[in-house]
């Protein structure tokens, strides 16, 4: 039968979530509602949090977060268990030497390391900043630098000497460093600089044996951050899809403003990117508290729909009282990723001003833009205008992905446009007469570009 | 890349550090090829190694001097190998090493 805690985060939180829970913590299920307390005390629901996880590289990062937190509300120095760290060392196949105490303890290791992977605790400081062991594998004569040509962190060579080190002071924070030191990513954080991950129990035994604060380590793992994640103040971790002027907009209909996350009825609103719409408004249904014209640009609603499209992204549908249906397609996160706009023929200043995930943008009438038209739209790739004739300053200012840019009409362009993209590989504008400056100004084919738009161009 | 600047010195080679909004920070360093930092010193240093969850994050960091790197490319590599140190009105270019 499936644990209920499972059941619990697959419903809340992905079903790959719980794949990911089951995983990391096989012994905090044993204990039901102990890992679905920590996560809901933590995180938000999410689908996208266990892609965030590992996508991100964090996987390992949030294995020590999550045990903190149970650590945190466990940790009782007077009843971690009876076992020595020496004891426990030896059972993960460790011979734990007694602490250095002398400059001449910590050289007596140094015969361990290769040639050029020394570890820098040898330059002969290190006991002024912090306490520091060895440990050593017991085979440690069978494992040969030679056999490991492609070396890895947590490969049995470079585990297989270890220094543990505990920063000396009111908090002692760890690091274990690695026998490969700098020929690998991170020497200094080798099993993720969690003793956990060498066995149960030896944070505490540490903390009890030798007098350490590992609070302080606590604390370490305990400020746990993730890309577009923020916290709130009740705690949780909230994955947003938008930040501006310190309004953080999220999925799951939630904005947080000065640390207070607010949650929209999804009965009557949809947060999308930093747009709401107000499915029970009438005209002025979309609004957004920042510069920006594109809830302008839609025109008079009549009424507006959601609808599921063949990916089953949503897609709010706009009836307008003057054209045809505008169409907004969503992600699973709420972000615009798609706007389809038949009757736009003029975007004011700042259409689409902010960072968006849109993609793709079908604005087959438009005409003409006024300034910093979709200036930090960072993930569209391709775009074609096909009617558009002038554009103001700044158009698509920062759209660092896009390639190929299709403006058959364009005549006249403001400064700076796409003055900070790099990766424009075409650019069709064979009528462009005028450009106000600044044009494709970090573009490392900039002159070609110009060159091949013609000698009509004022710089 | 953040600066920050040296608030004060404590025991076991620890160092208040202020940075933006006289945020503090608290971080170890030995450093190789200065004779340690005095209050007013100012360190330009990656963000991520002002993070405690980061795997690169420790406590204490050691850097060397070096001159594979200028100041100005440290800023614009915004790279966590290096960080630029201005101690007794000279600038030097620090490299990480490990262990």
């Amino acid at each position: 039968m499936e644990n209920e805690d499972l059941k619990y985060i697959k419903k809340h939180y992905s079903e790959k979530m719980a794949h990911l829970c089951r995983e990391l913590f096989p012994t905090l299920l044993e204990t039901p509602g102990l890992l679905t307390g920590l996560l809901e005390q933590a995180f938000a629901h999410s689908s996208s949090l266990a892609d965030d996880i590992i996508d991100g590289g964090k996987k390992d990062g949030f294995k020590s977060f999550i045990y903190a937190m149970s650590d945190s509300q466990r940790l009782s120095i007077a009843s971690a268990g009876t076992k020595t760290p020496e004891q426990l060392m030896d059972e993960a196949g460790y011979i734990l030497y007694p602490e250095c105490k002398t400059e001449e303890e910590i050289q007596s290791f140094k015969h361990y390391y290769a040639s050029g992977e020394e570890i820098c605790t040898f330059n002969g400081r290190r006991l002024e900043s912090c306490r520091v062991w060895f440990a050593v594998k017991k085979d440690v004569d069978q494992i040969k630098r030679e056999d490991f040509d492609s070396p890895l962190r947590q490969d049995e060579y470079g585990t297989s000497v270890i220094s543990i080190q505990f920063s000396k002071g009111e908090k002692n924070i760890l690091s274990i460093k690695n026998r490969y030191n700098h020929r690998v990513s991170n020497p200094d954080a080798t099993f993720s600089n969690d003793l956990e991950n060498i066995r149960a129990g030896l944070s505490d035994a540490f903390a009890v044996t030798y007098g350490l604060n590992i609070y302080g380590d606590l604390e370490r793992k305990l400020d746990f951050k993730m890309d577009n994640y923020v916290v709130a103040n009740d705690g949780k971790r909230y994955r947003y899809n938008c930040e501006i002027d310190g309004v953080y907009y999220c999925e799951n209909n939630i904005i947080i403003e000065n640390n207070e996350p607010k949650k929209l009825d999804p009965a009557r609103y949809i947060v999308m990117d930093y747009f709401i719409v107000d499915m029970a408004k009438g005209s002025q249904s979309i609004t957004t508290k920042h510069k920006d014209s594109f809830p302008k640009s839609i025109g008079e609603i009549a009424s507006i729909t959601v609808e599921r499209d063949e990916n089953k992204n949503r897609v709010v549908r706009f009836k307008v009282k003057d054209g045809e249906d505008v169409l907004i397609t969503l992600d699973s996160n709420n972000r615009i990723i798609k706007i389809d706009n038949k009757n736009l023929e003029h975007a004011d200043d700042f259409f689409l001003n902010y960072d968006l995930g849109i993609k793709e943008l079908n604005l087959p009438s438009l005409k003409s833009v006024g300034s910093d038209f979709l200036h930090d739209s960072k993930k569209i790739e391709e775009l074609s205008l096909p009617l558009l004739e002038s554009a103001g300053d700044r158009f698509m200012g920062d759209a660092k992905s896009l390639t190929k840019l299709d403006l058959p009409k364009i005549k006249r362009i403001g400064g700076g446009f796409c003055y900070l993209n790099k990766a424009l590989t075409e650019l069709n504008a064979p009528k462009l007469e005028y450009e106000a400056g600044r044009f494709l100004f970090t573009h490392p084919k900039r002159e070609s570009f110009l060159g091949k738009i013609g000698a009509s161009i004022e710089l | 890349m953040e600066t920050l600047i040296v608030a004060k010195i404590e025991e076991y080679g620890m160092y208040v550090l202020t940075g933006k909004n006289n945020k503090e920070y608290k971080l170890g360093f030995e450093l190789y090829g200065i004779d340690g930092l005095s209050v007013g010193d100012k360190i330009l240093i990656s963000k991520e190694l002002l993070d405690m969850s980061s795997p690169k994050f420790c406590v204490p960091y050691a850097f060397e001097e070096t001159q594979k790197r200028t100041p100005q490319e440290v800023r614009d590599l915004k790279d966590t190998e290096y960080i630029v140190v201005k101690h007794d009105g000279k600038i030097i270019c620090m490299k990480r090493i490990y262990g």
